[in-house]
């Protein structure tokens, strides 16, 4: 890894090395599903919490004195972020078995196929 | 002695102690390489390491301290509970896979890694110790009165036996050590926590309202501890906002991305270093088994 070093701080050989295997269509569709599955999950967990914020600082009265099942809201909305977390958790391990891996085990497979000699590791 | 001894307390306290001993010195024995001892050789399963993130999650603070905050300052007291248990989603969503799959141990390593640059490590390093330092300085006070009020023994050997054990546990053991000893505790913490809970809602017939309702009763604060704002009220919007965002969840991040199970075994046959940003890339978009 010599040469001289980019303004991002990596190698300029590297940066080439990169830039290459980022035009393999194979690592285009795993980044694309990897950046769906992120996004998607991050933005639900955002709005999971951002409607604690809300219901915390906007409706504390409201939260006390109304009962479901005669339990206070202030505590289902508690509850409902451990289980909201559950389910998050929950969906990004299904969705990095059946979604992501296949995608990674593809990129992978096209990085070796496409590697030069030159570029080759030790086992 | 510096105060009354409780002897059930003492046995219990040796028979857990002894026991994770037992196991920290049965771990270091397998512990044979630098991948052994900081990621357990890779062989902790799923399940061992969530009741292990759960061990640390399930503190004594946890156990004791925020059911006394919950019930002395009301649902507030909740708040440092779950933003715990959020703040391991950002961890999971953007960290913790590419750090087991760069296949280094700490988030040093993986920082000086991408940028090749010593004073990183540096760093990161008096960072780790400074957050280490105020986070076990809450830990040792926190043990010394537990043990000197169990046993009876001055505060200052409390703190000196449980710093020792601390170092015990880690240097001797490494990660293998650690995640046994953190399964053996919130195992311990979980059944202890069913035990109280289903001995408590018996008492009021198997109903939560009721619970509820005699705690209310009971509290201080009366019924105001089941509405928002006796601890965040007081202050402002912006202090929950800013309690909330802080995170409690790097070292659980570390330990799900450097002791979890295996890369595939492809990923084994590189030396990421000969590699360079090519195995960079390539290991780091294959995803946990």
């Amino acid at each position: 890894m010599n040469g001289t070093v980019s303004d991002k701080g990596t190698f300029a050989a590297d940066d080439l090395i990169w830039s290459r295997m980022l035009q393999l269509p194979e690592v285009t569709e795993l980044r694309h599903r990897r950046k769906i599955v992120t996004n998607t999950l991050g933005g639900i967990t955002i709005v999971l919490f951002t409607s604690f914020l809300v219901a915390w600082i906007g409706f504390p009265d409201q939260l006390g004195s109304t009962s479901v099942l005669g339990i206070p809201l202030s505590l289902w909305v508690v509850l409902s972020q451990f289980a909201g977390t559950w389910v998050m958790v929950w969906a990004y391990f299904r969705l990095s078995r059946t979604y992501i891996q296949p995608a990674a085990d593809a990129a992978i497979r096209a990085v070796a196929d496409n590697r030069p000699d030159s570029e080759e590791v030790v086992a | 002695m510096t105060g009354d001894a409780d002897y059930l307390a003492i046995a219990i306290c040796s028979a857990v102690i002894s026991l994770t001993l037992w196991v920290t010195f049965a771990a270091s024995r397998r512990a044979k390489s630098a991948d052994g001892f900081f990621a357990a050789g890779r062989s902790i399963s799923s399940w061992q390491n969530g009741f292990a993130i759960a061990g640390e999650f399930i503190s004594a603070g946890s156990f004791l301290g925020t059911t006394g905050l919950i019930f002395s300052k009301g649902v507030d007291g909740t708040v440092i509970l779950f933003t715990s248990v959020i703040s391991f989603l950002p961890v999971l969503f953007l960290l913790a896979e590419k750090m087991r799959n760069l296949g280094k141990y700490t988030l040093a390593d993986v920082l000086v890694f991408r940028t090749e640059s010593r004073n990183v490590r540096v760093v990161v390093a008096l960072s780790t110790i400074t957050t280490g330092t105020f986070v076990l300085l809450a830990q040792l006070v926190a043990a010394g009165v537990l043990l000197e009020s169990v046993s009876g023994i001055p505060f200052w050997l409390s703190v000196i036996v449980a710093g020792s054990l601390m170092g015990i546990y880690v240097f001797v053991g490494g990660m293998l050590a650690t995640t046994w000893v953190q399964v053996i505790k919130s195992s311990i913490l979980s059944v202890l926590a069913l035990i109280v809970c289903f001995g408590i809602l018996a008492q009021f017939g198997f109903s939560f309202p009721k619970v509820l309702g005699d705690a209310t009763d009971n509290a201080v604060a009366g019924e105001a501890i089941l509405s928002p704002g006796l601890i965040f009220g007081e202050t402002s919007a912006i202090n929950l906002v800013s309690y909330a965002w802080r995170s409690r969840s790097a070292p659980q991040a570390w330990r799900t991305s450097s002791s979890g199970s295996s890369p595939s075994p492809k990923h084994r046959q590189h030396d990421a270093r000969s590699a360079g940003p090519l195995h960079c890339a390539a290991c780091s978009t294959s995803s946990s088994s």
